[in-house]
């Protein structure tokens, strides 16, 4: 069970958008193209991001429609009840029976007449006729020899980029396909950055090892206000990995995009933190290294109470094995708090060591980490004396960054490495 | 939790930023006199009901207070918000360090200090950091030094009923892998009000080997009956082929969560009939998102395959979960019964406990356009076939699973 994207085996280095990736690794193809299988009628989603991936004897096409080309199509919006449809097209072309299993998609998909239920607000008498309108527009689980289906697949809501995956098997194969599929809406901060205008060629550092870890160490050790005089949040983790499998190995591990804001619309949080809407996509806030805000910021909510953990990474002028080196800040929200000096801001976990050593096994079960390692360079400080951010958040830490060395292909939990260089955590306690 | 419910109550209302305001400034004028006084979880009663399994040179040792062992011991109802802690010994009797991965507990733990912040406005100020302190010294440590032991709560979210839940460990290019059902006091489900050996006479039972099976499936009733046994009920779509233990792992892998003897949650299940009976369980499984859930109802059949006992069952979509008014002649279920039924499959098996499975026929195919009707009179539609699930108590891998084709497989 190979991923086809990951299959296609193209990974530029110097890119300006990660849109641009999609659209070359996923090679689209044009609305409405038939092919001489036989085919149901379908309404097909009214856009142009159709993404298809082939594997030996079976190709998928998908295509998520917008909050407002689902109302085109089903007439009534979806998105509002945390209903997003995904359109799905599977050609199968064996001698065999084959069958899509949803659940990869989303393990909570929706069925099509619980979508017509909730798409009619829980009424106690369904439209019977809308909901077979529903089920005739989904998915169906089975794709005979040399035919194709198409249909609609009800998930839960993802904005900014979708990944999922379609898993199709017959008797004596399985295959897994996976799509990362932007849906428009959110304004993404990593789709505008110049990736490759931010450090001359002159500026990058190709270094080996040794050289790694001593450079890690000399990093500044905490993100800074905007006129770089006051320290943050300390600086606890670095990521080497390529660009695209970076921001792939966070949405694998169910991470959000999110929107930055700049100082203006802090009333825009304020809302947010106080009606829970849009929760897992508000926007955060600029913290700043190397002079410039994040280059990527992503949220991952937690459950559907009021926390999430934030993150936020900046590529360094480092190259190891000629991949990029990010260096980030994560931190867990544990509540929200009021104050006069910012409005509202997130109450952090002070125990930052917990939350970075969260983020490792987060990425390890998601099959993403290669190896990790520990280097020193932001400083201990204890429970008793704390440091604090630039909210006036105390934090406690045994001073270390944790070093993640990202995988492209799937790794097991088992089969990564400990890059030993004498520095461990503390992690433990006396009983 | 203050936060969460200020932000219940505003959802509800859609007050504005002054109500907001006002409410903030409300709950920050509120002290609290209380001090945190903890006893020792060393000596808690629930430590004495710890269950030990080892793997390689790894032991761990697992306990679960209950909601009021939790208040007694830290003065602190966790369990109305969700927060389940777990008590774990771990031992290491090895070489080498040995790391425990908090996130298979839970992967969405809570960490130590959140829940100390969740309550903090229930002590009184001056004992706020002692009550940090005892959260943090008392959580479990990731790691276990070499011939050294460490205990502590990891804070997880409640499940109802006995309390299910995996723990891997790794040590250097090794993964130890447990898997822990702590019964929990003062819950007890409802297949434990069954006496499953008093149900069948020597004579009923009906001894067979799984390829004969078949042919039993095709034949068995179609549904379940009204107490009567008059009237017909819902399709008995669903066959479990397994022993009690593979079966218990299987229904905790997947998220489906017990019900207790006479809960009100199974009102409606109880009212399906099969050979006179009522569900020897009933089982069910929420949404993530809302409080739509699916609902498993498990009976007993006098057949045994192989040495595995096979059980028949009726699940669906309650749609009408997420309300609070339940009524029988209210309730809402998809009618597209079939959805259910590979879920149920695709819960199984993405969870690794299918050794194998199969689709056979006894239901009798109704179609969307002339669906039947059950005894409440609620419609469903159906190709007529039944899944029969065959479960392991080990896990077994996705592409290990064998798919035996008695019937075809899709829902056409």
């Amino acid at each position: 069970m190979t991923s086809g994207i990951r299959r296609a085996g193209v990974v530029p280095h110097s890119i300006s958008t990660v849109w641009f990736l999609i659209t070359l690794l996923a090679c689209s193809i044009a609305a409405g193209q038939s092919g001489e299988l036989a085919e149901t009628g379908q309404i097909e989603p009214p856009n142009d991001r159709f993404h298809s991936v082939t594997q030996d004897g079976v190709r998928v096409t998908s295509s998520v429609p917008s909050s407002s080309e689902t109302i085109q199509i089903f007439g009534m919006g979806l998105y509002a009840r945390n209903i997003q449809p995904v359109w799905l097209r599977i050609e199968n072309l064996t001698d065999d029976d084959f069958w899509f299993l949803p659940t990869g998609v989303d393990e909570a998909y929706f069925t099509p007449i619980e979508t017509s239920y909730r798409g009619q607000n829980r009424i106690p008498f369904l439209d019977w006729v809308i909901s077979r309108d529903f089920h005739a527009l989904s998915m169906d689980m089975h794709i005979g020899p040399n035919e194709a289906r198409s249909g609609y697949v009800f998930t839960r809501v993802d904005q900014g980029t979708k990944s999922f995956n379609v898993d199709v098997i017959s008797q004596d194969e399985q295959f897994r396909m996976s799509f990362f599929v932007p849906v428009p809406g959110l304004k993404i901060d990593h789709y505008q950055v110049a990736w490759e205008s931010l450090y001359d060629e002159s500026e990058i550092r190709d270094v080996d090892l040794d050289g790694l870890f001593s450079s890690i160490e000399s990093l500044p050790c905490c993100v800074t206000n905007k006129n770089g005089k006051s320290n943050g949040d300390p600086l606890n983790l670095v990521i080497v990995g390529d660009i695209f499998d970076a921001y792939y190995s966070f949405l694998r591990a169910g991470w959000d995009e999110t929107e930055t804001i700049y100082g203006a619309s802090l009333w825009k949080t304020l809302g947010s933190a106080l009606s829970g809407s849009e929760y897992r996509y508000s926007p955060v806030s600029a913290l700043y290294a190397f002079g410039r805000a994040q280059d990527i910021a992503l949220q991952k909510a937690r459950t559907s109470i009021h926390n999430r953990n934030h993150l936020r990474l900046w590529l360094t002028p480092l190259r190891y094995e000629g991949q990029p080196v990010f260096v980030g800040q994560i931190s867990r929200d544990i509540g929200v708090r009021f104050t006069w000096k910012s409005v509202t801001t997130h109450k952090i976990d002070p125990d930052v060591d917990e939350t970075r050593e969260y983020l490792l096994e987060d990425l390890a079960y998601a099959q993403s980490v290669r190896g990790f390692g520990y280097a020193g360079g932001v400083g201990a400080a204890s429970f008793d004396s704390p440091r604090t951010n630039l909210t006036g958040d105390p934090y406690f830490s045994d001073g270390l960054r944790l070093i993640i060395f990202l995988s492209a292909e799937a790794t097991d939990i088992s089969e990564i490495e400990f890059v030993d260089r004498g520095t461990h955590p503390i992690l433990e306690r006396p009983e | 939790m203050i936060d969460i419910i200020l932000t219940k109550l505003l959802r509800k209302s859609r007050a504005g930023v002054l109500a907001a305001g006002a409410l903030v400034a409300l709950v920050l004028s509120g002290c609290a006199t209380t001090v945190f006084a903890p006893s020792l979880p060393g000596a808690s009663e629930f430590i004495q009901r710890g269950i030990s399994q080892t793997k390689n040179a790894v032991e761990i040792t697992a306990s679960v207070p209950s909601a009021k062992e939790v208040e007694l011991l830290t003065g602190i109802d966790m369990y109305a918000d969700g927060i389940q802690p777990i008590w774990l010994r771990v031992e290491n009797h090895g070489e080498q360090s040995v790391r425990v991965a908090l996130l298979s507990i839970d992967e969405n733990y809570f960490s130590p200090l959140e829940v100390a912040w969740a309550y903090r406005k229930q002590f009184a100020s001056g004992s706020r950091s002692d009550m940090e302190r005892w959260f943090v010294e008392n959580s479990l440590p990731r790691r276990i030094p070499p011939g050294q032991s460490r205990s502590g709560f990891v804070f997880t979210h409640a499940s109802v009923g006995t309390k299910g839940f995996n723990v891997d460990a790794y040590a250097d290019r090794q993964s130890m892998n447990f898997t822990f059902f702590v019964p929990m006091p003062g819950f007890r489900p409802d297949y434990m009000d069954v006496d499953f050996l008093e149900i069948y006479d020597a004579d009923e039972v009906v001894r067979i080997e799984f390829p004969v099976l078949r042919e039993y499936v095709d034949r068995a009733i179609c549904c379940t009956s009204d107490v009567s046994g008059q009237l017909s009920g819902d399709p008995l779509n669903v066959v479990i082929v397994g022993t009690p233990t593979a079966i218990r792992r299987s229904l905790l892998r997947g998220g489906w969560q017990e019900t207790e003897t006479g809960s009100e949650l199974t009102r409606l299940a109880r009212s399906h009939y099969y050979r006179g009976r009522q569900p020897d369980g009933t089982f069910h499984k929420s949404r993530p998102d809302g409080g739509e859930r699916k609902e498993l109802r498990l009976w007993l059949t006098p057949i045994i395959a192989g040495t595995e006992s096979v059980w028949l069952g009726h699940v669906s979509y309650d749609m009408k979960g997420s309300l609070l008014i339940r009524d029988l002649s209210d309730y809402q279920v998809d009618p597209d019964v079939d959805a259910a039924r590979m879920f149920l499959l695709q819960n199984f098996w993405y969870s690794q406990s299918l050794r194998g499975f199969s689709m056979a026929r006894g239901v009798g195919a109704a179609d969307i356009g002339a669906p039947r009707k059950n005894f409440v009179g609620n419609d469903y539609f159906t190709d007529g076939k039944r899944v029969v699930l065959q479960v392991s108590e080990e896990p077994v891998a996705m592409d290990e699973t064998e798919i035996i084709i008695w019937e075809p497989l899709g829902n056409d």
